[in-house]
């Protein structure tokens, strides 16, 4: 009886009283409880851990969606592939007929004209070569044609020129007809899977072109039929080598490039700071800062502005390796101002919401803080940045926080 | 480690809907906070409109039920069973350095129901005992390293204490002695809501809001003795008093206590009479002590101070409106108020009161309303100062 008494009647207190919102007081001395939001900060070597590395693989020119060739002082570059998918037979009407022989065949490349392509004013020539030794397209570098095995010549050991074009002015679609008897030459593909596969370069300094596509379009004739057929088929595998190669990185971290490097740290936070309760309070901003090594020597310097992705790691890569299982993303995509990193800037990376989730776990339960940051697209160019690690001081990354402390409520 | 703070106040309210871009005294701790938020509350009366009307008297009146939670002697001299409710809106306007602000309160101050019966009467009462109801709004900036950080910080106080109120009196002649049990009960919920603009060199820079709420339970008992007599036909005087027990405040989380805070109530001591000096005029006074300077406890965020106050008044009686009965009522009063901040002055509350009546429903529905103009509070002395005009209504159902 008490009890409902006791609900009842704080049901009419809770009714009894109203009061209209006051608008706008003085900030200085508002009434009530509340939390001052303080910002603090910690160098990486204040932390009880951290780690911090580079590892590089993650995309290589065979499966980074781009392919270019280039002819310029600090960067040359060939596309290479192989037609492996080449038809002995095509569907007319509804029957399947051998084909005959192959007629004229041509290279067509859709040109990506957001990729910045570069042409010197007296034009270049595309040309394509059939290639005198076969390549491994995950392994081919500007000196191998796959682990172990050198070039004869480095960038390819260069057989006949199948065909070339002059290209004076820039296109969208460019087409290299092939020169060679074009039903031998296919015919030899289709027989061989594709090898020892083609190679596309640019003859005049200067030039840069990267390709959105690369096609090898050609006309059959089916046995039997007069008339002849266009078919298109697209290169399996196809990849590209270019010199300078990239260098491996040292201590510092790095990020983007071909092969593509990711940074991969793990850290423990403290649970106060300064004074200030990081654990239990409410995190309105968690942000680590690394700071550039400035531009990279040519060709990997880049003014591209490049994005990037913070992810979580299920596992912790100084254990897993480079094969770390990778989680959710955290939190949006960072754009990497390339003229500030350039300078040598900031680059700050919000992990507001990993933070929020440690702050507000319990302590048996704590997440593991362990975060990959990777470009985006990976394997998008052969530009990286590089950052500091923990070696020096100087320039070693560090956090920031925005934190509000909890309420300490109080009646009155 | 580096550590800043970083509050630093815009001084300039933004949006449409705030009413003031506040250049205040940063020594005017208390400035532009309404008295519902300093100490324990703000006291509530709890009387009816009929005695809002007549000074907030409210004790011994002579002439009909008295509808008011005072002296549970009073309801002695009921000769039916009643209900009534009283219902108090008020406009506010907050006294600032630089602006006013303007608000309004609501209150339900008292719901009781009485049944008499042979000499004795037996009763229930709720009262509002003490509005904790309050929120404002304020903008604010934070600067930091990471931006530059509007926000828009909202607090919010909801709730109050009250009490829901056993009542027993005993006829004697033309005495009446009652006592009173209180449950003193209530709720409160407090909320805290900073929640930031974008960083305004980059939109696309964006910190989380932070917000918090905490709710407390109230818990109390009071017991009350009054007598009230007719020494004559004219004269009907009521004093009582009553002593309180701690008042609890208990804050829990998903069930779970996690913090408690009790404070001492006060014992108080009121007494009233009125006197018919003409067929026609009725005059009250009354006045009381409230010991609320124990009340503090260990705070350190507000003073208690012991509360006296008085109010007179007076109603007449003849005048009819369609029909009906029509008293007419004018007062006024003067109350200490128990809370205020350390090193001000202890404020008080004046006000002129003025009321009406009417009878309808062949005498067996009594509907009054008071206005009260008044004041709380020296921005100067006490850090606080509002302006009020109160309006109460009370409905009265007799049962034949």
């Amino acid at each position: 009886m008490r009890r409902i008494l006791f609900l009842a009647a704080g049901a009419l207190a809770v009714a009894s009283c109203t009061e209209d919102s006051l608008i706008g007081v003085d900030p200085t001395s508002p009434p009530g409880p509340s939390s001052e939001t303080v910002e603090v900060s910690i160098g990486v070597g204040d932390l009880p851990l951290w780690r911090d590395t580079t590892f590089v693989g993650y995309a290589v020119p065979s499966s980074s969606g781009i392919q270019f060739v280039a002819n310029e002082p600090s960067l040359v570059s060939r596309v290479l592939g192989r037609f492996s998918t080449l038809p002995d037979s095509i569907f007319v009407d509804t029957a399947r007929v051998a084909v005959e022989r192959f007629e004229s065949a041509r290279l067509r490349l859709i040109v990506d004209s957001l990729a910045g392509p570069v042409l010197p004013d007296s034009g270049t020539e595309l040309r394509v070569h059939g290639l005198a030794r076969g390549f491994e397209e995950r392994e081919a570098s500007w000196t191998e044609a796959r682990a172990g095995e050198s070039w004869t010549t480095p960038g390819g050991d260069l057989a006949d020129l199948l065909g070339s074009v002059r290209v004076d002015s820039l296109q969208d679609t460019l087409f290299v007809p092939i020169s060679v008897d074009s039903d031998s030459l296919l015919s030899d593909w289709l027989a061989s899977d594709g090898e020892l596969g083609y190679a596309v370069s640019s003859s005049a300094d200067g030039s840069n072109l990267t390709f959105a596509a690369l096609a090898l379009v050609f006309d059959v004739k089916p046995e039997g039929q007069d008339t002849l057929i266009e078919v298109i088929r697209g290169p399996q595998p196809s990849t590209f080598i270019f010199s300078p190669e990239t260098p491996l990185p040292g201590e510092e971290l790095r990020l983007g490039g071909l092969p593509a490097a990711r940074i991969y740290i793990r850290f423990e936070l403290p649970d106060t700071l300064d004074g200030v309760p990081l654990r239990g309070s409410r995190i309105n901003q968690a942000s680590v800062i690394f700071r550039s090594l400035g531009a990279p020597p040519d060709p990997f310097a880049t003014t591209d502005t490049l994005f990037a992705s913070i992810f979580e790691l299920l596992a912790d890569p100084f254990e897993a390796g480079p094969k770390t299982p990778v989680g959710l993303n955290v939190g949006s995509f960072v754009e990497l101002d390339p003229e500030i990193l350039a300078s040598g800037g900031e680059q700050s990376l919000n992990i507001t919401q990993l933070i929020q989730t440690w702050a507000g776990a319990s302590a048996d339960s704590l997440p593991d803080l362990q975060i990959g940051l990777r470009t985006l697209p990976e394997g998008g160019g052969v530009g990286y940045w590089e950052f500091g690690d923990m070696s020096d001081p100087a320039t070693a990354p560090r956090f920031v926080f925005l934190v509000t402390p909890p309420t300490e409520f109080s009646v009155p | 480690m580096t550590r800043s703070a970083l509050l630093v106040p815009r001084r300039c309210a933004v949006g449409a809907l705030v009413l003031a871009c506040l250049a205040g005294d940063a020594g005017l701790a208390w400035s532009q906070t309404p008295f519902t938020a300093v100490g324990l509350g703000a006291p509530v009366a709890p009387i009816d409109a009929r005695a809002a009307g007549m000074g907030g008297t409210g004790l011994g009146l002579l002439g009909g039920g008295s509808l008011s939670a005072r002296n549970p002697a009073d309801m002695g001299f009921y000769v039916r069973p009643v209900v009534g409710i009283t219902y108090s809106p008020e406009s506010v306007s907050i006294k600032g350095p630089g602006q006013d602000l303007d608000t309004g309160r609501s209150r339900l101050g008292v719901l009781r129901g009485a049944v008499p019966f042979s000499d004795w009467t037996v009763g229930v009462a709720f009262a509002s005992e003490l509005d904790q109801d309050w929120q404002v709004e304020f903008s604010d900036t934070l600067r930091s390293a990471a931006g530059t950080f509007p926000f828009t910080e909202q607090r919010v106080s909801d709730g109050g204490v009250s009490s829901v109120n056993f009542t027993l009196t005993r006829r004697v002649s033309r005495v009446s002695l009652g006592v009173e049990y209180g449950i003193v009960t209530g709720n409160l919920r407090q909320l805290f809501l900073r929640d930031f603009e974008p960083d305004t060199a980059d939109v696309g820079n964006r910190i989380a809001p932070s917000a918090a709420t905490a709710s407390w339970a109230y818990g109390g008992s009071r017991f009350r003795i009054g007598a009230a007599a007719d020494v004559t036909d004219r004269i009907r005087v009521s004093a009582d008093v009553s002593v309180q027990g701690d008042l609890t405040a208990e804050r829990d989380s998903l069930d779970v206590l996690v913090q408690s805070s009790s404070f001492q109530m006060p014992t108080a001591f009121e007494a009233g009479a009125s006197a018919r000096v003409t067929p026609r005029i009725l005059v009250s006074g009354a006045a009381g002590w409230t010991g609320w300077s124990g009340s503090e406890g260990s705070s350190t965020a507000f003073v208690a101070s012991d509360v006296v106050w008085f109010g007179v008044g007076a109603e007449l009686t003849g005048a009819r409106l369609l029909g009906a009965n029509f008293p007419l009522r004018i007062g006024l009063r003067r109350t200490d108020l128990p809370f205020h901040a350390p090193g001000t002055t202890q404020p008080t509350e004046t006000a002129i009161t003025l009321g009406f009546g009417l009878r309808v429903g062949a005498e067996r529905a009594k509907l009054d309303v008071a206005f009260e103009f008044g004041s709380r509070g020296d921005l100067a002395a006490s850090g606080v100062e509002e302006s009020f005009q109160r309006l109460s209504l009370s409905l009265a159902l007799f049962q034949r």
